[in-house]
């Protein structure tokens, strides 16, 4: 390393050693020998202690030696040659040792210059490594330093990462050159100088060095050191430098020294940076544990607060439930208390009901008695009789007159004790129900003669008008018992000419709705106030006590009637103003049928014959306590305005406050109420008003509730309603074994019984659906059973076809699952037989079986069944849906009798009847409906279920005129072959040219019916098809009858 | 020149679909009035994960086109697995299995043809990176009818292909970025109020 | 309706092959038939429209192959296995009681479904009491129905198709292949109809258990939508199934309240109790 400035000095140096030894040399050639002008060769000798290079004594005082023997030889003798000889001899002897010593002295002035230097750059290194810098700030001063004080031009540093080497600083490097950023140890020179861990030097670096691997770009670097940095053994860095000149020894000398410096720095500062990542991480870490320890800090307070509250709540709750139990020892006490009250109740009441019974007992041993009595009486009666009408005759004569007199007295109480004792006989017997029926028909004309007949002589007696009436549109014969309604008409008449002294009488018949007819018997007479209304029809009690002595008669007359009227499956009703007259009518069915319950008076019908019967007045006590409480009315009801719209409700109940209470929630939840308070009316007032429900007490005055319950629920008429019950005793099972929907123990509260009320109107909103399932397996039986059930739907299983027919003639059902094996009789023969006997009801069947089908088995079950399901894991849901289905078409449409009659009704039609059609046609359904159509009308049909059974079917026909074909409907799509291939078959037989076919296509366009008619058919006729259109087009075609084919 | 209220935007995506696609409707905001139709070539034989995958990133509602489905404004609807995508011009979607266009149904053409005859110059077509010339006639029709048409920078493209294709077909096509794109389509939103 | 002079040449146009072919297309969605259509344009030289239609009413054989542009015929068997397994899976055990059994294929194109439909229920045991009806408008399509013949490169499809519908068998127990094709076995076309009809024009042909009409109805509009599903509605039985294609929906026509959701995902109906 040649400083500029050295150079010049050294120049200078050499220069003034050259010119003091020519100067010497000159002087000694010029001197005498014996002057010893050499010494001065010590000048030069001495000069060169300021050389550079420790060469140049030793070179002086060879110079100087040389020079000093050229003077001795080729100075002039003089002085002592010898001496001369010697001291030149010691001079230079002293000049060598001055120069050896020089020379000593200049080395090592250069290796202390050196030792200087390298101090000096490791010491700078040294401090420019200070402080805790980064990585890059670290390379970045290395760098400056090192290339500053080396003289370099372009230096990198790469520090170690991992496996590879990264760039972490560059130094007079072009920004835009790209300079490699990292190596590994696999990568050229760099890597391997790691590898060996020594300098690399490269003198003479040719321009594409690049390819040597280097990271110095495009720079002129002539020569290039590559330094690995090593600290133990580990290469921490890698510098690389380049110069312009080429590398001096104590630049590789520097290199070597700071190498491990810098690789402790760079190590240094990886660990710095390390430290610095892995401060960050835990700061960033406990930032974390902060923000966790504080969210922990939320939740145990939440939680705390939650504790609080769960304890103050379960505090709460510990209070109320000592609460409770105080409460509820009360409770108990009460119900001790309440049930002591209700054992002693119902002791009560069970005696109550023995004394009930009794008086029943009782009251039938004395109807009994009475009956059996009347006939003991009228024996001796008659013969008393008998022989007072002898006396009285007096056929000899030999009585006074006013013994005839005494006789005739006789005869005519004897005879009024007979009435009497008939009426009584008739009363008991009707009340023992023995009182039989002899129906025939009977001409309402003869009826009413035979009746004037009697009844015109009394009239004209009194000197009364006696008028018959018969309305032209009255039936001509009725269908009733004669005698009867003889006895109640006479009992009518009578009484009218008996209570009318002057004016007219007049029986007058008239048709009534449902087939009923009026008899009205209407007078001019005393009439009869509405209080006492009531009270003449009841049986030994009579509107004025003096009227009967006045008019005579027994007064049992009205009762009589009123019970003939109703057994005649009638009524009596009254009305009547005192002085006006009055007017009996007896209302009785044209067609009496003895099993059908006397029919409903339905409200509109009440005022058609203007006022009933029934009076609103109380009864009038009477000396003769009331022996039927039968019309005593606890509570207004609403029995004499009801109207169509609301439904009714029949209260039992015979406490009047208990009785109110039901009676106003019934309002309240839109029923209309009728309120009934012994069991006998109860009965009646469920055949009268046809209640929507009955809400039924068990304690009655006459019989038990469950009495009412069990006759209600045997009578076909009313079993369909439903009844809830309500006593003070338990009751539940016998209540709803009985057939009861519900039970409730008095005491009831209000909302009980709302939402009992509520109960009751849905139910009625939908009413009760019955469905007959016939299957024989009892399992699948109960499974249907629980599938089908519910609130509205009463499921009923029998399991043979003989049990099914049984059902079927005595109920009506709205739906019916049937399955096809039973063990007495297939299914098919079942549904044949109910099709064809009227006196099963029919209702649509849902054919449930566990057999696949053939067409045909399918085909012949869809004439009774539209719905038929084949069992499998999805015909439950099926079977339930198709019911369902069926239950609510019911509602909507006809019943099926009706409709039945309906089909029946439609005219037979003369030009189709016994005509033969043919139907092609693949879909079961399709031929099921077409079947319908035609069947009512007399055709007679075929089916051939696609185009190839149409032409065999045609064929036979030609064969066997028996099967003669008058039409066919040919279906165009079909299997097998189609309607128009068929067609066009059936015309190539010659006989079939005029058969007239008329095809069924869902086809739109012209065009495809074009190729209809084109492939032979007469006409055609677009699905969905129109039933009318579809008989008049059958009708034109048609041909006429005998033309035949 | 007038502006044209911009109606509708059709956008067509091939391979690097899911990326560029997203990278627009990430940017754009939930009350966007215009629908947008995107064709990506999906596979037919199985359910596309697209509607999740974009509803992750967008704010928008995105949903696979039904058939019949009237449009609504703020929706994106992606063509179905193995449908074309067709817009009807009484503005309804339409669905069809007809042959697949350049080997794919949904075809980006499809889309771009009839939404430009139900849309005319209210639409603006887009055809993202892609590796065929699917969207290229496409574009060129909407162009045609008067639509704005942008291709994506190729360069940005994660295939270049398809963008370069549509623009030789549809030279007046604007080339820009995706950022530049999503830009565009928020100041023609703007535009629509 | 776009006063576009294309768009109005276009309606002329269909317009003139209803009234001289009674091929009714005037009903169907515009944006594919335009497309069609006009592929149909540039194949036979045409200019416009309306040169075509010129070529349409005057030439016969031009009708025959725009039939093939205006009817989509792609399907495979077994498009869509899942739909299918649906139909085996859930819908059978419903039709599998009843006694008998009637299947609509509603625009069945070449077959495909119909086959599909026949192997499936052969592999039900439902076969016998079985009857499908696969209609269609395209009579060159309906002839290749009954022909049951296909590509045999196409059959690794199908066989794929089957096996994830859940097929029971191996297909080619259904076939025999030759000559480049497989023909299916006839057994499975003993129970099938073959028919022409159209949704757009005609009316109920028969009470069905099952309507398949699969990607069908995309090609309608709206408004013939509503009359194609009032047909469907009216031929299912009470209770019966709609199947329709995977992306068609029922939701934006005016009988969707006459049907339930059966299985949202392989969009099968079943049609309400209730009218």
């Amino acid at each position: 390393m040649i400083f500029p400035l050295q150079n010049t000095r050294s120049l200078a140096l050499h220069l003034a050693i050259a010119i003091s030894i020519a100067g010497v040399f000159l002087s000694d050639i010029y001197t005498p020998l014996g002057v010893a002008v050499w010494v001065m060769y010590l000048i030069p000798i001495a000069l060169s202690l300021l050389a550079w290079r420790p060469q140049i004594p030793l070179a002086v005082a060879a110079v100087a030696t040389l020079l000093m023997f050229a003077t001795l030889v080729s100075d002039e003798p003089g002085f002592n040659l010898v001496i001369a000889q010697i001291n030149r001899g010691c001079g230079i002897f002293t000049i060598w040792v001055m120069a050896i010593v020089a020379y000593f002295f200049v080395k090592n002035k250069l290796e202390i210059d050196l030792e200087r230097w390298l101090q000096k750059g490791q010491t700078s290194l040294s401090k420019a490594m200070i402080g805790d810098p980064s990585l890059e700030n670290l390379g970045d001063s290395v760098l400056k330093l090192l290339t500053e004080y080396t003289g370099a031009q372009v230096a990198v540093l790469f520090a170690r990462d991992g496996k590879e080497f990264r760039r972490i600083a560059s130094y007079g490097v072009p920004s835009n050159s790209d300079i490699q950023n990292d190596f590994t140890l696999e990568d050229g020179l760099l890597g391997r100088a790691v590898k060996d861990n020594r300098i690399f030097m490269l003198d003479d670096v040719p321009d594409g060095y690049l390819t040597l691997g280097s990271a110095l770009g495009n720079g002129k670097p002539k020569h290039l050191a590559i330094c690995p940095m090593a600290a133990e053994d580990i290469t921490y860095a890698v510098l690389e430098i380049g110069f312009l000149s080429e590398v001096d020894g104590r630049t590789r000398l520097l290199l070597e020294r700071v190498s491990e410096s810098v690789a402790i720095a760079v190590r240094s500062a990886n660990y710095r940076a390390h430290l610095q990542t892995l401060l960050e991480e835990t700061q960033r870490q406990s930032e974390e544990l902060q923000a966790q320890s504080e969210e922990l800090r939320v939740a145990n307070e939440e939680l705390e607060e939650q504790g609080n509250a769960l304890k103050e709540t379960a505090t709460r709750l510990e209070l109320q439930q000592a609460e409770l139990e105080q409460t509820n020892t009360q409770l108990e006490e009460q119900t001790q208390q309440l049930e002591a009250q209700r054992d002693d109740l119902a002791r009560t009441k069970l005696s109550l009901q023995h004394q009930a019974a009794d008086l029943e007992r009782a009251s039938r041993y004395k109807s009994d008695f009475l009956a059996n009595m009347s006939h003991e009486l009228r024996t001796p009666l008659n013969s008393s009789l008998i022989l007072a009408k002898l006396l009285a005759d007096n056929p000899q004569g030999n009585l006074s007159e006013e013994q005839v007199k005494f006789a005739k007295t006789i005869q005519s109480a004897g005879n009024d004790l007979l009435n009497l004792i008939s009426d009584i006989l008739d009363l008991s017997k009707i009340e023992a129900g023995q009182m039989e029926l002899r129906l025939e028909q009977l001409r309402v004309q003869k009826l009413i003669d035979e009746v004037s007949r009697t009844m015109q002589p009394l009239a004209r007696q009194k000197e009364l008008r006696f008028e018959t009436q018969i309305a032209p549109d009255c039936p001509k014969i009725i269908f009733t018992d004669r005698q009867r309604l003889e006895q109640v008409l006479k009992n009518l008449l009578s009484n009218a000419i008996k209570f009318t002294e002057q004016g007219e009488v007049k029986l007058s018949v008239t048709p009534l709705s449902n087939q009923r007819l009026a008899l009205a018997v209407s007078d001019t007479g005393i009439g009869i106030s509405e209080e006492q209304q009531q009270i003449v029809f009841e049986a030994f009690r009579q509107a004025d006590s003096s009227s009967h002595r006045k008019h005579g008669g027994t007064g049992l007359g009205l009762s009589i009637s009123k019970e003939f009227s109703r057994l005649l499956g009638g009524e009596l009703r009254l009305e009547s103003k005192p002085g006006d007259g009055s007017t009996f009518t007896l209302i009785i069915p044209a067609d009496f049928d003895p099993t059908a319950s006397p029919p409903t008076i339905a409200s509109e019908e009440s005022k058609e014959i203007a006022i009933s019967t029934k009076s609103d007045s109380p009864p009038i006590s009477e000396a003769r306590p009331a022996r039927k409480q039968t019309e005593f009315r606890l509570i207004e009801d609403d029995r004499d305005q009801l109207q169509g719209t609301a439904r009714v409700i029949l209260v039992v109940e015979d406490d009047p406050n208990f009785a109110q209470i039901l009676y106003n929630l019934a309002h309240d939840t839109r029923f209309q109420c009728v309120v009934a308070n012994t069991a006998e009316e109860a009965y009646a007032a469920a055949l009268e008003y046809q209640p929507s429900a009955v809400i039924l007490d068990v304690g009655l005055p006459d019989h038990s509730g469950l009495s009412v319950l069990d006759r209600l629920k045997n009578d076909a008429r009313v079993r369909h309603i439903p009844v809830h019950v309500i006593s003070g005793n338990d009751y539940n099972d016998s209540a709803l074994s009985l057939g009861a929907i519900g039970f409730m123990l008095k005491p009831v509260k209000r909302e009980e019984i709302i939402e009992v009320l509520q109960g009751l109107e849905t139910r009625l909103a939908q009413r009760m659906r019955r469905v007959l399932v016939v299957e024989d397996d009892p399992v699948q039986l109960d499974s249907m059973h629980a599938l089908l059930r519910s609130r509205d739907v009463e499921t009923i299983g029998v399991q043979s076809a003989a049990e099914c027919l049984e059902k079927l003639r005595s109920e009506t059902f709205d739906c019916m699952v049937l399955d096809l094996t039973l063990p007495d009789a297939s299914g098919y023969s079942l549904l044949e037989t109910l099709s064809q006997e009227e006196s099963y009801s029919f209702p649509p069947v849902i054919v449930y079986t566990g057999r696949d089908l053939s067409i045909e088995q399918e085909q012949r079950l869809r004439r009774y069944s539209s719905s038929i399901i084949i069992k499998g894991a999805k015909s439950p849901e099926r079977l339930l849906d198709e019911v369902t289905l069926f239950l609510h078409q019911v509602v909507s449409e006809l019943p099926p009798e009706q409709q039945r009659m309906i089909e029946k009704a439609r005219s037979r039609d003369a030009a189709l009847e016994n005509r033969h059609i043919l139907i092609v046609e693949d879909d079961v359904r399709n031929v099921f409906a077409l079947t319908s159509i035609l069947e009512p009308c007399g055709v007679v049909l075929q089916v051939a279920r696609n185009g190839l059974e149409a032409v065999a079917a045609i064929d036979k026909s030609i064969a066997e005129p028996n099967n003669r074909v008058d039409l066919v409907l040919m279906d165009v799509m079909m299997p097998e072959m189609d309607g128009i291939s068929a067609t066009q078959e059936i015309r190539k037989r010659p006989q079939c040219q005029r058969l007239p076919i008329i095809m069924l296509t869902a086809k739109a366009m012209k065009d495809d019916q074009q190729s209809c008619l084109a492939a032979g058919a007469n006409d055609y006729l677009a699905k969905p098809l129109d039933v009318e259109k579809l008989l008049s087009l059958i009708r034109v075609w048609m041909p006429r009858q005998g033309a035949g084919l | 020149m007038t502006i044209t209220p911009r109606e509708a935007i059709a956008i067509g995506a091939s391979s690097g679909a899911v990326e560029a696609v997203s990278a627009i409707l990430t940017r754009l905001p939930e009350d966007y009035p215009l629908p947008i139709f995107v064709v990506v070539h999906v596979p037919p034989d199985r359910p596309s994960a697209l509607v999740d995958v974009f509803q992750a990133k967008s704010p928008l509602n995105i949903r696979e086109a039904e058939d019949k489905e009237p449009i609504e404004p703020s929706c994106v609807y992606l063509a179905p697995p193995d449908y074309h995508l067709m817009i009807e011009t009484e503005k309804l979607i339409s669905l069809s299995s007809e042959e697949p266009v350049h080997y794919s149904r949904p075809a980006i053409d499809v889309l771009f043809e009839t939404a430009a005859d139900a849309y005319g110059a209210g639409l603006i077509g887009i055809v993202l990176t892609g590796s065929n010339d699917d969207g290229s006639a496409g574009l060129r029709c909407i162009s045609q009818l008067g639509g704005a048409t942008i291709v994506q920078c190729p360069n940005e493209a994660a295939s270049p292909f398809m963008p370069n294709s549509a623009k030789a077909a549809c030279p007046e096509a604007r080339t820009m970025n995706l950022e530049e794109i999503a830009e565009y389509l928020l100041n023609q939103g703007r535009t629509y109020d | 309706m776009s006063d576009k002079v294309e768009d109005i040449e276009l309606r002329l146009l269909l317009q003139a092959i209803f009234e001289r072919y009674h091929y009714d297309f005037r009903g169907y969605s515009m944006a594919s038939i335009k497309r069609r259509l006009s592929q149909a344009k540039s194949r036979f030289q045409c200019d416009t429209f309306s040169q075509l239609q010129g070529r349409v009413l005057h030439e016969a054989d031009v009708l025959a192959s725009l039939l093939s542009y205006l009817t989509v015929q792609v399907s495979e068997l077994f498009r869509d296995p899942h739909y299918f397994r649906v139909l085996r899976e859930e819908v059978f055990p419903h039709l599998r009681t009843y006694p008998s059994l009637k299947i609509w294929v509603a625009g069945c194109g070449d077959g495909e479904e119909v086959y599909s439909l026949s192997i499936m229920l052969r592999e039900e045991g439902l076969d016998d009491r079985t009857m499908i009806y696969g209609t269609d408008v395209n009579p060159q399509a309906l002839r290749k129905a009954e022909a049951g013949v296909y590509d045999l490169d196409r059959l690794p499809l199908f066989t794929k198709n089957h096996q994830l519908a859940g097929g029971k068998g191996s297909l080619s127990d259904y076939y025999t292949a030759a000559y480049g094709a497989a023909v299916f076995d006839k057994s499975l076309r003993k129970n099938v109809v073959f028919s022409d009809h159209s949704l757009v024009s005609d009316a109920v042909f028969a009470e069905v258990h099952l309507v398949s009409c699969r990607n069908v109805l995309i090609y309608f509009d709206r408004e013939l939508q509503n009359r194609a599903i009032g047909v469907m509605l009216d031929s299912l039985i009470r209770r019966g199934f709609l199947g329709l294609g995977s992306k068609e929906t029922l939701r934006f026509t005016q009988h969707v309240a006459a049907f339930d959701e059966f299985s949202r995902e392989a969009r099968v109906y079943q049609k309400r109790s209730d009218p």
